[in-house]
């Protein structure tokens, strides 16, 4: 039902708490302060790629870009030729404001990004091109047509368009205090960009408050970017001095950002006394800003490469009536602010949004209708008539202001040149949003194709080659980076990385080691090389080594969700699963929408027995990634056994049903320990077994080794493995970690004493049998233990340990089990009959 | 501080229940612009009383 609630969202482009937390520690941020002490806070994760107007309208609309659209800074201008800055109008589903619009609520939406030309909503929209006025000789400038909308009140709003021109250096002062002694031929560009973007603000601000003041309304949304400009320009000022940075440039500008947080806190303070006390206020920044030794003194030349400043977290804080007060949000991301807004007026969540309600933050538990789409209500949502005209002038300055923002590159004469980048840096974008979401497949055509218009792109080869990867396209990956090798002379650290990435995949460990360090050498430190590093020692099971990297990433960026989730993942495999849990949950309260870290945390709290919780993180796991296929069978398991629930684990056993591929009889074991006759035992009793007996009976193994080629390189492709649906196939232990998980799998691992199958493998090998291998003998003993650690950590895996002499000495009993094991009716006479006792020639 | 009031031209102080009419420098000042509509219109009165005044003088002048 929809309340009478109120409800304003400022935004504040590129706000971080890293700066703004030393602000209100000494007092300098006091409307900001109050708002936090009566309220919910918090770290937003932003969404890749990290680009204002696409995360702007996830924002505005609960959806992730490739649902909304809104593809990048600009789009080709199919009227006029060449492009434009991108309009509200290409957004493809309907935001927060519609939606309020067809339940009868008055909205007034100021300079959200994009949203020219204003929409025809129920209250009043101010696009994002009318507080853009341009530079000198430009004061009168007319009224950008269609930013304002209703249109009557273009003159009375007009009146409050500020222009650069009218600020004085007095203005000035606060963020350059000795702005009158500067030499104006050295420092007029940085100065007239502060008027600039004082006056954007001003504009923003008073167009706002007259709103308020005049209007009545239910939403209001105000989008400032005056603090993500300021950062542009000026955050490599902010102290301490970087050394690049000149001491005398330090002490002329130092002051700009904080000033311009300061700016934002007073007229935060005037906004929340024209909101009132009733009203909910949600303050929030896309993402955040590097203010350490991230920040970039100068930046690569490529189209948005001012982003590479952009820090994944940005800033939330919630406050109002039924809102929690002095409490910490964790795990919000961009796309929960227009569910979470819909939540507070009782309207229904559309189930094709991205985000999730922001439940905690409420004081009371808050329940949430939802319908399939609101795209697919029918009704008036105030939007854009199809013959909406453009102004060119207003684009052409639009654009200008991304050229000089360094966002885009100057489109020049060439028109049709700028629309075929501008097409490719939206497909690449659009790209970006797939492989952040996991979905790389969709990103590939999109890549390659990029790739193929623009080949010397660094930007489209490294992300096609990132995508090769996930996709385990190591040929093609290894062709790319070949490639590259050859185009780049001295091989950029991400170049190391990549290599050392499909190195580690094709379980080449110490090659891939090698690139991984040479790329810590080239590029210095920075997280990604320590997660990479702690991936590969993972994977190499060097947990120790591994939390290190993962700890080393975290020393450099202590918000690192990923390092926190290798971090947590090596704790599980080793048995510290407090440790874990607490490492899993840092990862989630950074970055909530991440399917992996709620699915190793159902698993970390399943071995400490907290079922329930368990059963949660699963619940979650699978609302991000429903297909898959191990939370539902750990959850089969956890609500069959452990915290029963029968009909949840029926609608859990069902979508195995219809989804598992089938089932596959593995038969496991060291080499030498009595495989190859257990698969002879199989056969023969009647099981099919998949072997292609490219490796021939010989003296060691007189019967035969049946085993399958393809097993050798399971690590790198098991897309073979429908082959083996309902046979029984050979896999050594150490391969049996990379199984695919859309097979049952019923494991019949075979036991011997480990010395028996070192002196069976030394004589295989035509080794001396006096001399004992130790080393070996021990990482043998752990790989057994490793092995029932894996087999009982995985959902899908039944795993039965047949005893190699007790099979010769008993094997009526062994069979037996074998056969209830794998629940088949197969010949135990013709199975007993392979056993052959001379076989077993290795005794101790 | 008192709470600051505007009616479209002016700004003013509330103060132990007294509205006193503030001073706006020509030049302006940063609270100006966190103050909104309110604000900039207070600075543009003040820019232009300075501006008529300096006219005015020129005129007498000539």
């Amino acid at each position: 039902m929809i309340n009478n609630k109120k409800v304003l969202v400022i935004g504040w482009d590129a706000a971080d708490w890293n700066v703004i937390n030393p602000l209100m520690d000494a007092g300098q941020m006091p409307a900001l302060q109050k708002l936090v002490e009566n309220g919910v806070v918090g770290n937003i994760a932003t969404l890749y790629p990290p680009l204002s107007p696409m995360l702007w309208t996830s924002i505005a609309t609960g959806k992730h870009a490739d649902k909304h659209g809104i593809l990048g800074f600009t789009e080709p201008d199919a009227n006029n030729g060449g492009i434009r800055p991108v309009y509200g109008s290409s957004r493809k589903t309907r935001a927060i404001w519609n939606i309020l619009h067809n339940q009868g609520l008055k909205s007034n939406v100021v300079g959200w990004w994009p949203s020219h030309p204003s929409e025809p909503i129920n209250g009043v929209m101010v696009s994002n091109f009318f507080k853009m006025v341009g530079k000198a000789n430009n004061r009168e400038r007319p009224l950008t047509p269609g930013s304002v909308y209703p249109a009557e009140l273009e003159e009375i709003l007009h009146e409050f368009q500020v222009h650069p021109l009218e600020f004085t250096s007095a203005m000035i002062k606060p963020f350059v205090p000795d702005v009158e002694k500067l030499d104006p031929k050295e420092h007029h560009v940085p100065i007239e960009g502060i008027a600039k973007i004082l006056a954007e603000a001003s504009t923003v601000q008073a167009v706002s408050t007259w709103l308020m003041r005049n209007t009545e309304w239910d939403f209001m949304a105000v989008y400032f970017d005056a603090i993500d400009h300021f950062c542009h320009g000026f955050m490599k000022y902010h102290p301490p001095r970087l050394p690049q940075v000149s001491e005398e440039y330090f002490n002329i500008y130092n002051n700009v950002v904080s000033g311009a947080y300061i700016l934002h806190d007073m007229m935060l303070e005037r906004l929340l006394e024209l909101a009132g006390e009733d009203t909910t206020v949600i303050i929030l920044s896309d993402h955040g800003f590097y203010s350490n030794q991230f920040r970039s003194v100068a930046l690569p030349k490529f189209n948005s490469a001012p982003a590479i400043e952009h820090s994944p977290y940005g800033v939330v804080c919630i406050s109002g009536p039924g809102i929690k007060k002095d409490e910490r949000v964790y795990g919000a991301s961009l796309l929960d602010i227009t569910p979470t807004i819909l939540s507070i007026y009782g309207l229904p969540i559309g189930k094709d949004m991205d985000g999730k309600v922001l439940q905690s933050i409420f004081e009371e538990p808050v329940v949430n209708a939802s319908i399939n789409s609101w795209d697919q209500v029918e009704g008036d949502f105030g939007t854009i008539p199809e013959d909406a005209k453009e102004d060119p002038f207003a684009a052409a300055e639009a654009l200008r202001q991304l050229v000089d923002l360094g966002y885009i590159e100057d489109p020049g004469e060439d028109k049709n040149k700028a629309m075929e980048n501008c097409a490719n840096d939206n497909s690449f974008n659009l790209a970006l949003v797939y492989m952040f979401k996991g979905n790389y497949s969709a990103a590939l055509p999109l890549l390659e194709e990029v790739y193929q218009s623009v080949p010397d792109s660094p930007l489209y080869s490294m992300a096609l080659t990132e995508t090769y990867l996930a996709l385990k396209k190591f040929d093609e990956t290894e062709k790319l980076l070949n490639k590259i090798s050859q185009d780049e002379e001295s091989g950029s650290p991400k170049l190391d990385i990549l290599w050392g990435m499909l190195l580690g995949y094709k379980g080449e460990y110490s090659e891939s080691l090698k690139h991984l360090n040479s790329a810590l050498e080239k590029g210095g430190s920075f997280p990604g090389i320590y997660l990479e590093l702690g991936r590969l020692h993972q994977k190499m099971e060097r947990y120790d080594e591994a939390v290190e990297a993962f700890n080393r990433a975290l020393d450099l960026d202590g918000e690192n969700a990923q390092a926190y989730l290798g971090k947590g993942t090596c704790l599980l495999k080793k048995g510290r699963f407090e440790e874990a849990v607490d490492n899993l949950l840092s990862s989630a309260g950074l970055l909530y929408h991440f399917a992996p870290t709620h699915f190793f945390l159902g698993e970390a709290l399943f071995k400490m027995k907290l079922y329930k919780e368990s059963s949660e993180a699963f619940e979650v796991c699978l609302i991000m990634a429903p297909r898959q296929r191990m939370a539902h069978q750990w959850l089969v398991k956890i609500y069959s056994e452990y915290y029963l629930n029968k009909e949840k684990a029926e609608i859990h056993t069902k979508y195995l049903d219809n989804n598992m591929s089938g089932t596959i009889t593995i038969v496991s074991g060291l080499p030498r320990s009595g495989t190859s006759l257990m698969m002879q035992m199989l056969h023969s009793g009647g099981a099919e077994v998949l072997t292609d007996e490219i490796r021939q009976a010989d003296d060691s193994n007189p019967r035969g080794y049946w085993e399958y080629e393809p097993v050798k390189a399971l690590a790198r492709d098991s897309a073979w493995m429908h082959k083996a649906d309902g046979k029984a196939l050979k896999v050594i232990a150490q391969l049996l970690k990379f199984l695919p998980p859309e097979f049952y799998y019923k494991i019949i691992f075979m036991k011997r004493d480990i010395k028996e199958v070192l002196i069976s493998q030394q004589k295989m090998l035509n080794k001396p049998t006096d001399i004992f291998p130790v080393a070996l003998s021990k990482s043998f003993e752990k790989e057994i233990e490793r092995v029932e650690a894996w087999a009982e950590s995985q959902p899908n895996v039944d795993i039965l340990f047949v005893n190699y002499p007790e099979l010769i000495e008993d094997p009526k009993m062994q069979i037996i089990r074998v056969k209830d094991f794998l629940t088949q009716d197969l010949d135990s006479e013709k199975m007993m009959k392979v056993i052959d006792p001379e076989l077993y020639r290795n005794r101790i | 501080m008192g709470k600051i009031i505007g009616d479209g031209t002016d700004l003013y102080i509330i103060e132990n229940n007294q509205k006193v009419k503030l001073e706006i420098p020509p030049e302006g000042m940063i609270g100006l612009i966190a103050y909104g509509d309110l604000g900039i219109q207070a600075w543009r009165k003040a820019k232009k009383k300075v501006y008529d005044q300096k006219m005015k003088e020129q005129g007498a002048e000539s």
